[in-house]
């Protein structure tokens, strides 16, 4: 497949993608010929880390970076890929972005919150936050997944002792009341949603 | 954070500058000895903009990336023994994806980072994302990416700030040029490649970069691997030279220039035209490639960290001098790369850090013993010694008072495979005037690394030859000609490879 190279909105909405872009504005290097080979979690694995400053580098001087990118279709796909749920999700899925942000978002929150510590390096993760993703935007009672990645928002990470991810934490009224660590099946996740649910 | 408050009236018992090998080693050792401690790491973006975590050189950009390259490289010789052992693979199907690399090394260090801020984090460390510039023998200004500054103060410190690749001072080579720093996060395939220098960062990028199909040089301008014994030096680089590295010797690059303004939109990569003097001819030369990587060695990065206010004075390479791991500053210690004259590995910096913790806070006496530190070169044929190079032992005790035993082998996995029979290499340096005691260890092989590894207790142990003869090999490994060797260079008998 050709090059056929498009620059990624920087502030598209993050439930198209099934991991968020970086929080701040930067362009996505492509590292291949065949952009249908790259996942959109392959993506913001590569945007969120150890090239953050190469790609901004990238957009002063279109030095030696391609400034880049992924075809219309690999994009769809990407939207596909996040299925339906993140659609019905969007609302009840967001970033945590600082520790005043869980306070209010998380342990503020009237509705019960599942926290997922997340990082983009962890395979495991990428298995599992679409799954989250889905099964709470199926969830008939309102409940809100809150994305916390550890690298960025490392003192939260910190607080609730975090030392191997994916980390899910359910909250209610602003305490934890279950907790689980690896990528569970989607039927495992669902039972552990529901259970938070059922209990508002 | 320690609950223990500093009983010295300090922020902190100790500071740690530099997060890498020996500081994370260090600071650990000291909480776990009650003390109250901090680290700062903060890291520089290179020329090229490349950025990590927390853990130092090691980790990052160092040994845990290139040894994985390395990997790369040997499966895809791996592939080609597979063949020859019954497997059928369509030669015409095997490619090989650097950014599916790269990710995967990425993924593994982004994994690292973390684990390094949880254990600090377990053992009561507190770590600062900050850079240090030292203000007086107890006072420490930390600055953070925000640019926001905190001062610190402690009873001791600990420069543990490891060292930053050199870049020759050429036009273009900052600006085109990549280094180590770069290397392993590289965002596009490097493409043709030119690996400027000799050290044994230079041989293994070009060794791995070869193995993975890119047409790749190094240019070196005298010897390689200085300090290294040069027999092995050379064996290894014939070595990569068969496997398809090339190589331009006595030469030294003049200029780097961009060809075209943009990159290729479908590589990513700039070409680059670089010109060099070639010792051996009377023009210069000059060849395009898509990456230069600068490989010429390393220096600490002190003068931008206030040892002026300490007193302190560095080395032309940045290094300060710590006998002992202890400054001239009597409270301001030094351990890894930072210190002059001491060897550039990471369990060297992280053995020296936990002794130092330990002696400052435990009551203990045992120093660094800097001697006989086994090490591999992840060079495509690995090569790993313990103690003194050939030459530099004949320098010492004079030729007729050492005894070299040598022999070439073939490794049984490399018979099936058709690989050579006479490539494969290990050699005994012994001391006459004592017994016979083995002052050198040489090998060149698949997991000389692994192999070396276990004959650094038989030098703690001071082996002599008769202790190595007198130990049962394991058979089939390429280990046990070590226990068989009796040809001597002097007999002048041929030491190759024996048949079965
Ligand atoms: C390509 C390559 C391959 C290597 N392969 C091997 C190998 O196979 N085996 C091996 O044993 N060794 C290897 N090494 C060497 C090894 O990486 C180093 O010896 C080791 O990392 C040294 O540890 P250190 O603690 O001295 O410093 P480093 O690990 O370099 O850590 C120093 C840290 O301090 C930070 N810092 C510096 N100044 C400041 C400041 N003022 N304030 C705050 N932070 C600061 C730096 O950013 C860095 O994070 C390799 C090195 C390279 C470059």
């Amino acid at each position: 497949m050709p090059n056929t190279f498009l620059l990624i909105p920087l502030d598209l909405p993050c439930s198209t993608l099934l991991f968020p872009p970086p929080t701040s504005p930067r362009l996505i290097l492509s590292f291949s010929d065949k952009p249908q080979n790259h996942t959109p979690m392959l993506l913001a694995s590569i945007a969120s880390r150890r090239f953050l400053a190469a790609s901004s580098v990238a957009m002063t001087a279109p030095a030696r970076m391609a400034v880049a990118a992924f075809s219309t279709s690999a994009f769809a796909a990407a939207g596909a890929g996040a299925g339906s749920g993140s659609d019905a999700a969007s609302g009840r899925v967001f970033d945590v972005t600082s520790e005043a942000d869980f306070q209010q978002r998380v342990i503020d929150a009237k509705v019960p919150v599942i926290v997922d510590f997340w990082a983009a390096w962890c395979g495991p993760c990428r298995a599992l936050t679409p799954t989250l993703t889905r099964v709470v935007g199926e969830s008939s009672t309102e409940v809100h997944l809150a994305k916390v990645n550890v690298d960025e928002v490392g003192d939260i990470a910190a607080k609730y002792q975090i030392s191997s991810i994916p980390a899910v934490f359910a909250f209610k009224n602003g305490a934890v009341s279950d907790q689980f660590v690896g990528a569970l099946p989607y039927p495992k996740v669902k039972s552990f949603v529901d259970k938070l649910a059922s209990q508002s | 954070m320690a609950e223990t408050p500093s009983t010295t009236g300090y922020d902190y018992d100790l500071i740690v500058v530099g997060g890498g090998s020996g500081g994370l080693a260090l600071s650990k050792q000291a909480a776990k000895l009650g003390k109250r401690v901090c680290v700062l790491d903060f890291v520089k973006p290179s020329p090229q903009g490349s950025t990590w975590g927390l853990g130092g050189t090691c980790v990052n950009v160092g040994c845990i990336p290139k040894k994985l390259m390395h990997q790369a490289c040997l499966l895809g010789e791996a592939i080609e023994d597979a063949e020859k052992f019954g497997w059928e693979v369509e030669k015409a199907n095997i490619k090989h994806d650097w950014s599916k690399l790269v990710m995967g090394v990425s993924d593994h260090i982004g994994g690292l980072n973390f684990a390094y801020r949880v254990s600090l984090r377990e053992n009561n460390v507190t770590y600062l994302n900050a850079y240090g510039v030292f203000k007086d023998a107890h006072t420490i200004e930390c600055t953070d990416k925000k640019r926001k500054v905190t001062t610190l103060t402690a009873e001791h410190f600990v420069l543990a700030v490891g060292g930053r690749p050199k870049y020759p001072d050429i036009p273009g080579a900052r600006e085109l040029g990549i280094t180590s720093d770069d290397m392993f996060s590289l965002p596009y395939a490097p493409g043709k490649t030119l690996v400027v220098g000799a050290s044994y960062v230079a041989l293994e990028c070009a060794g791995f970069l070869t193995g993975l199909g890119y047409d790749t040089t190094v240019m070196a301008r005298s010897i390689f691997l200085r300090g290294f014994d040069q027999q092995c030096a050379e064996q290894i680089a014939a070595y990569m030279s068969e496997h398809g590295t090339k190589f331009l010797r006595r030469c030294v690059p003049l200029s780097l220039e961009r060809i075209e303004p943009e990159a290729d939109s479908a590589t990513g990569r700039h070409r680059i035209r670089v010109t060099w003097e070639d010792g051996l001819a009377n023009e210069p030369g000059s060849d395009v490639f898509d990456t230069v990587l600068f490989a010429i060695g390393r220096e600490a990065v002190t003068s931008t960290i206030g040892l002026e206010a300490l007193g302190l004075k560095a080395n032309a390479s940045g290094k300060v001098d710590a006998p002992l791991e202890q400054t001239s500053v009597p409270n301001v210690f030094a351990i890894g790369d930072v210190i002059n004259g001491r060897p550039e590995l990471t369990p060297v910096a992280i053995q020296a850090g936990r002794l130092l913790a330990k002696r400052l806070y435990g009551g203990a006496t045992t120093q660094m013993d800097y001697a006989n530190i086994p090490t591999t070169v992840f060079t495509p044929l690995e090569y790993g010694c313990i103690g003194m190079a050939e030459e530099d032992a004949i320098a010492l005790y004079k030729e007729e008072n050492i005894e070299v035993f040598h022999q070439y082998f073939q490794p049984l996995e490399w018979t099936v495979a058709h690989r050579p029979a006479s490539t494969c290499y290990c050699k005994l340096i012994c001391n006459k005037l004592d017994n016979m005691r083995v002052i050198g260890l040489h090998i060149l092989g698949p997991n000389a690394g692994e192999i070396t590894q276990g004959y650094g207790v038989a030098f703690r142990l001071g082996a002599t030859k008769d202790d190595f003869d007198m130990t049962v090999g394991i058979h089939p490994t390429c280990s046990e000609n070590f226990t068989t060797l009796d040809i001597t260079r002097a007999s002048g008998l041929d030491p190759g490879a024996k048949g079965c």
